[in-house]
């Protein structure tokens, strides 16, 4: 498992938290690539089947980052975000699924390095956790047919 | 509870109230009951309601939008009839609630093969059944429903006529000891607990229709675009399905168990469904179905709300400087 | 067909001879009871096999089936073909009667249903006559009964010491004959020696030709009456023996995918929803008319055989608590 480069799905509100990735980089603040960015208008528009559908067609882990509570864009998306992520990771830990697949987060736009950090973090974690092998969807005959075509 | 007390009220709501039609259950041929439309006082006479009643009449309700409709209810129909309101999907004034006790409802999976089986009556503590003109008598508690066993509003909490009789005593209402026993495996176990679970799962969709709180025009399962779910019942599809029921009613589920009964393969939703709830209480405090003009717990947010983000904690007035 | 006597141990022995068929009898699990592979010694010496929950039709039609594979810009990928043989021993010839529906819409159509027809022509459909009734099954109230040969390949009787093999298929006529002490030629399956199958006295349900039926298919308050606790779930339709509507979707993974075929139900909303929005079928008093048209008017009138079995599954499973055989009396009723 040495070698094993976990892909997480980042679902990042537009207005805090792609704005603090977006520093990071402008930053030059180090962080793993495995990451891959769906920029949403507010983690408020992020519906927990989001998080299922990326686990499902083969992500190992899925974050969402949205502005801290009290600096939405919108006012009160985060907050509703925060209620309805809770619920969720509580019901995805309570059915056995690694937490590890799933984090949450408040990043603001002046936060690169925590960003960065954050990102840091995380990888190790799903690394630790091992590739998704118990939320995906079956396509083991697809790949078979996609490899002997060629 | 007097069957004469339920015929005279109900006749009463049909005149005082100038009801379209009643919701409630009439006897089948095997003696169990299943839920029936009554569309005039003189179909009455074949209303009943003992715990052999299974389905959760206020699914019917969303369908008769601009009827006055007067529906049975215990306890948990009560509630789900006060969440219908609260989500905007029937008015108060145009239904009739006419309040029954509940002892709890029987589980007919526990009653093994019914083959040539009647029910013949229910006692105090106890019913009757009869096959082959030999009888048995049951120990109630021994065949209720999981949901009732733990049901912490049996009477109804809602009503503009209630009938006289005696309810079980609530209980905390999160089916605490299954719950105790799934936490305590692992989570791989539990994982595979589900998936098994899920794997017997037949998407028919029973569990959803049955449910009053399932009445979305347009359920997530139909979306093609995006398509969220194969239609095929793999497992992990299956268990994207339960999971995803499950969590769309978090803070709107009463645990009437309508929708464990009326699965055909017996698949374990409750304790998905208590855990779901039990989340919502133990986070916001909220347990649904008991007020009229609350509104739904993932529908509304206070700003002291619990924080387990990720740089997250209490916020109040930090501002975001870009 | 050809009616053989074998000695019980006989049988099992005869059983040997299909050593490259799959062996698959109904097995519980849990709660349930399914068709499952399993090996000759495992068989219960009396022949008694508990009733599957689901039908029959899942070993022929089941219910996730891939079509084909495709991979763009290529031409299709030839059907994908289920070849393995397999011996399903204890079925109820209520089962046997929905093979028979089934093989009348899949078989007997332009086109023909190749998937279904490659199964059926590897697999061996062994019922066994019911030794005791189910739960609402009614099929004698249907004119039908507990001992029919029906769509199997071969229905087996309890004579005591020895079983009666009822069979219409060759393979199983020929490897069964070494085995048995007595056989013969036989027209019609009533002349045959069935040992004792239960009776009750049950109730004659009033069934109407098709066209009596048809004719009742604007009287709307029959229908709004009968459909008005129905939920619109599918448990109904998915255990049905005789129902067949299918889906299909496609599940790509990039360049390459396949089409998979999945039930359907006729109760479902989205059924016969049309991309303009527009629904011929818009509430359950249309479906449910459909579905009972279609059981006791429509298969009749095109098969000549009646598109229920009688299981009685219906009745057992659905959570509103409709009774199919309330429904076939008040619609005989209502007829003028």
């Amino acid at each position: 498992m040495e070698d094993f480069e976990p892909k997480i799905i980042a679902f990042l509100c537009n207005w805090c938290s792609y704005a603090g990735a977006d520093l990071a980089g402008v930053s030059r603040f180090q962080y793993p690539p495995n990451v891959r960015i769906i920029r949403v208008p507010c983690s408020g528009r992020v519906n927990p089947l989001f998080v299922l559908k990326a686990l499902y067609e083969g992500a190992d882990g899925v974050l969402v980052s949205g502005c801290h509570p009290g600096d939405c864009h919108y006012q009160s998306g985060n907050y509703y975000a925060r209620r309805r992520l809770e619920v969720f990771k509580n019901l995805l830990n309570f059915l056995g699924l690694n937490p590890a697949r799933f984090k949450m987060a408040w990043i603001s736009a002046s936060e690169g390095a925590q960003f960065a950090q954050l990102v840091r973090e995380y990888v190790q974690e799903v690394k630790d956790a091992g590739p998704n092998l118990e939320f995906v969807r079956e396509k083991a005959d697809l790949v078979r047919f996609l490899n002997e075509a060629r | 509870m007097r069957q004469d007390d339920l015929f005279l009220t109900c006749q009463k709501a049909f005149q005082e109230r100038g009801l379209d039609l009643l919701l409630g259950y009439e006897k089948s041929s095997s003696g169990f009951l299943r839920p029936a439309v009554f569309t005039a006082p003189e179909s009455l006479e074949r209303i009943s309601w003992d715990p052999s009643a299974s389905l959760n009449l206020a699914t019917y309700l969303p369908r008769f939008k601009s009827k006055k409709v007067g529906i049975l209810a215990p306890g948990c129909v009560s509630r789900s009839i006060i969440i219908l309101i609260n989500e905007g999907q029937i008015n108060r004034e145009q239904v009739t609630i006419i309040g029954v006790p509940c002892r709890g409802l029987i589980e007919k999976r526990k009653l093994g093969d019914l083959e040539g089986v009647r029910l013949v009556e229910f006692r105090d503590e106890s019913f009757v059944l009869e096959k082959e003109n030999q009888r048995r008598e049951l120990n109630l508690e021994d065949y209720l429903s999981e949901s009732c066993l733990s049901c912490a509003y049996p009477a109804p909490v809602i009503y503009d006529y209630l009938i006289q009789g005696p309810s079980r005593e609530g209980s905390k209402g999160f089916l605490e000891k299954r719950i105790k026993d799934l936490t305590r495996l692992s989570p791989e176990e539990r994982l595979l607990y589900f998936k098994r679970e899920a794997e017997k799962c037949i998407r028919c969709y029973a569990c959803r229709q049955a449910c009053p709180m399932c009445y979305c025009e347009s359920c997530f399962v139909e979306s093609s675009e995006p398509r969220w779910l194969q239609a095929a019942p793999e497992p992990v599809d299956n268990l994207i399905w339960l999971l995803t029921r499950v969590y769309h009613l978090a803070g709107r589920c009463v645990q009437c168990g309508s929708c464990s009964r009326a699965c055909p393969e017996g698949v374990d939703l409750m304790s998905l469904l208590a855990w779901a709830n039990q989340s919502v209480f133990e986070l916001f405090q909220y347990q649904p179905g008991l007020k009229i003009g609350e509104k739904p717990a993932l529908g509304e947010y206070r700003l002291e709300d619990p924080d387990f983000f990720w740089g997250g904690g209490q916020t109040e007035g930090k501002k975001c400087c870009s | 067909m050809l009616f053989l006597k074998l000695k019980r141990e006989n049988f099992f022995q005869a059983l040997g001879e299909f050593s490259e068929y799959a062996l698959y009898v109904p097995r519980r699990e849990g709660e349930r009871v399914l068709l499952k592979e399993t090996s000759l010694q495992d068989l219960p010496e009396n022949l008694y096999f508990e009733r599957t929950t689901g039908s029959a039709k899942e070993i022929l039609f089941p219910q996730e089936e891939t079509l084909f594979y495709f991979k763009r810009y290529e031409p299709l990928e030839r059907p994908k073909l289920e070849d393995r043989k397999k011996l399903v021993l204890g079925l109820r010839p209520c089962d046997a009667h929905g093979i028979q529906v089934l093989e009348d819409n899949f078989l007997n159509l332009e086109p023909v249903d190749v998937y279904f027809k490659r199964r059926r022509e590897n697999t061996l459909l062994v019922t066994i006559a019911c030794s005791q009734f189910e739960d609402n099954c009614f099929c004698d109230s249907l004119g039908l009964g507990p001992d029919r040969l029906n769509g199997a390949d071969a229905i087996i009787y309890d004579l005591r010491e020895a079983v009666g093999v009822l069979s219409r298929s060759a393979i199983l006529s020929e490897k069964l004959k070494g085995y048995a002490f007595q056989f013969q030629e036989v027209e019609n399956e009533d002349q045959v020696e069935k040992g004792e199958v239960p009776r009750r006295d049950p109730e004659q349900l009033p069934i109407l030709s098709p066209e009596e039926y048809l004719a009742l298919i604007s009287e709307d308050k029959l229908w709004e009456k009968i459909s008005s606790p129905c939920l619109g779930c599918a448990s109904c339709t998915y255990l049905c023996p005789t129902c067949y509507c299918f889906d299909l979707q496609d599940v790509t993974y990039g360049p390459v995918g396949k089409r998979v075929r999945t039930y359907d139900s006729c109760m479902f909303g989205l059924y016969t929803l049309e991309a303009s929005g527009h629904n011929p079928r818009p509430t359950l008093k249309e479906r449910w008319r459909q579905r009972f048209l279609h059981k006791f008017s429509y298969i009749p009138f095109l098969e000549g055989i009646l598109g229920c079995t009688g299981c009685g599954r219906c009745i057992e499973v659905c959570p509103a608590g409709i009774d199919l055989r309330e429904v076939i009396k008040d619609v005989a009723k209502f007829k003028r």
